[in-house]
């Protein structure tokens, strides 16, 4: 018997996602800072930016919180950290 | 709808059903279990069961960047077991599934939540769905492979498994199949499940709400309307204490005790919200104070210590109270609360079933099975 099988996988929509290209240096750069909300991690997220700071300069234009862990980042976030014109985003999690 | 229908999907030539099954394994395309092969000719007779067009989108799934086309939909349907026949049930589950107000992302929690189908109406018979003994049990391939087909489409088409985007600790074994239930479509006097949630005896509709594994509850020592809520109550209160929306399924004898009291659905939520709580000493021996705010600022200072007076002081499962903030997370409260009365299950024994839901970034949903 030959008999063909179909993929019953399917991929992303609007095709292959690719990463950010990083900055060379956050010296002199605009930092945006997520934080997925879960409990302490605007702790962690702090205390990073602490200790970058004691190696670079630059600054932080926003630092917000996701509503919900679960939920994906309103667009309004987006559009917040494009207008600040941030070179890079930290995000963070936390408990 | 009807002619040839072109498949858009890769294919792949097999010399034999062993040799397809082996190949959906290595490419990793089951459950872990043995899945039907998918054919070209079984794939059209799910479409033509549905009346629907290979590239129609039943839904869409934007956290993952994918959508959910009535071909993928058959196909996993057909590598699940299920039968062509199925297909409008299929449908209507997977437009609840990716409607945004399940927020699908949640799926992915560490907690490991999975939705409890809830089939009301005529196909609950058409379709011969359990929902009697065992209803939850396996052995019946309307349910369980109905149920499996969710697992399977969220697997291949929304990478809900270890690898692609899944976190849950510990995973949950509802997903191979008995998270679909049928509710008893018998007419002794019970406000069914289709009708409470604003639809018609004749309409079918389906209903997902996110849940991890069910709790048996003992409730036959008195077969009295408060007595058998109170075991269910109370089980509910000692048992993870999250705020949400609760299923709670009972067999006929259980739910004909509040018909022939004429208790409506309203009448027994009412008693339920009244009554389930639990003492915020109970809370504290637990763990549960301060431990899912995430919006409490001051979490550092929250003492877990039993004080004096913890014992008489009370926090509700679905009742507000100002000590709502020690307990349960904001997003939590911020969603539907309530309860679901689905009848269900043998007409033996002494148990009643709830299942603790998931409690912060979904809602339940329920959506009307069209006929093909």
């Amino acid at each position: 018997m030959m008999e063909r099988i179909f993929d019953p996988t399917s991929g992303p929509v609007t095709g292959k996602l690719i990463m950010a290209r990083r900055p060379g240096t956050l010296a002199g750069t605009k930092l945006a800072v997520l934080w997925n909300g879960r409990p302490h991690g605007d702790k962690i997220l702090r205390r990073v930016l602490d200790l970058l700071g004691e190696r670079y300069d630059f600054q932080v234009t926003e630092f917000l919180k996701k509503p919900y862990i679960g939920n994906v980042a309103p667009k309004e976030y987006f559009d917040r950290i494009f207008a600040s014109q941030a070179n890079a985003v930290l995000v963070g999690i936390g408990d | 709808m009807g002619g040839t229908r072109v498949l858009s999907s890769e294919s792949f030539e097999v010399g034999s059903a062993y040799e397809a099954i082996e190949m959906c394994f290595e490419r990793g395309w089951t459950d872990g279990l043995p899945v039907v092969p998918p054919t070209e000719r079984a794939i059209g007779q799910f479409l033509e069961a549905a009346r629907l067009d290979p590239g129609h989108v039943v839904g869409t799934i934007p956290e993952r960047d994918r959508v959910i086309t009535a071909e993928k939909l058959a196909i996993n349907a057909v590598m699940a077991g299920a039968r062509p026949e199925y297909m409008p049930v299929l449908v209507a589950a997977v437009e609840a599934l990716t409607d945004p107000a399940f927020q699908f992302n949640h799926l992915a929690s560490f907690g490991s939540p999975w939705p409890l189908m809830i089939v009301s109406g005529p196909a609950v018979r058409e379709l011969g769905l359990n929902y009697g003994t065992w209803a939850m049990g396996p052995g019946c391939r309307a349910n369980a492979t109905i149920g499996r087909t969710l697992s399977l489409l969220v697997s291949n088409c929304a990478l809900g498994h270890p690898g692609g985007i899944q976190r849950g600790t510990y995973g949950h074994p509802g997903r191979f199949n008995s998270m679909c239930i049928g509710e008893n479509p018998e007419d002794f006097g019970w406000q069914p499940h289709n009708v409470e949630m604003g639809f018609d005896r004749e309409t079918t509709t389906v209903t997902l709400l996110s849940t991890y594994p069910w709790i048996q509850q003992p409730t036959c020592v008195q077969m009295e309307p408060e007595r058998i809520l109170a075991a269910i109550g109370g089980s509910i209160a000692e048992g993870d204490f999250v705020r949400g929306v609760y299923p709670i399924i009972m067999g006929r004898p259980w739910a004909e005790v509040f018909v022939r009291a004429r208790w409506t659905k309203e009448r027994m939520a009412e008693w339920l919200i009244k009554h389930t709580r639990r003492s915020v000493a109970s809370l504290k021996a637990r763990g549960r104070w301060g431990v899912l705010t995430s919006q409490f600022d001051a979490f550092g200072a929250v003492t877990q210590e039993v004080l004096p007076g913890d014992e008489s002081r009370y926090v509700w499962v679905w009742k507000e109270s100002d000590l709502d903030p020690y307990v349960f997370d904001i997003a939590a409260t911020q969603r539907k609360k309530g309860i679901h009365f689905v009848v269900a299950g043998g007409d033996g024994g002494t148990r009643t079933c709830w299942l603790t839901p998931y409690q912060f970034s979904t809602n339940p949903v329920t959506k009307p099975v069209r006929a093909a």
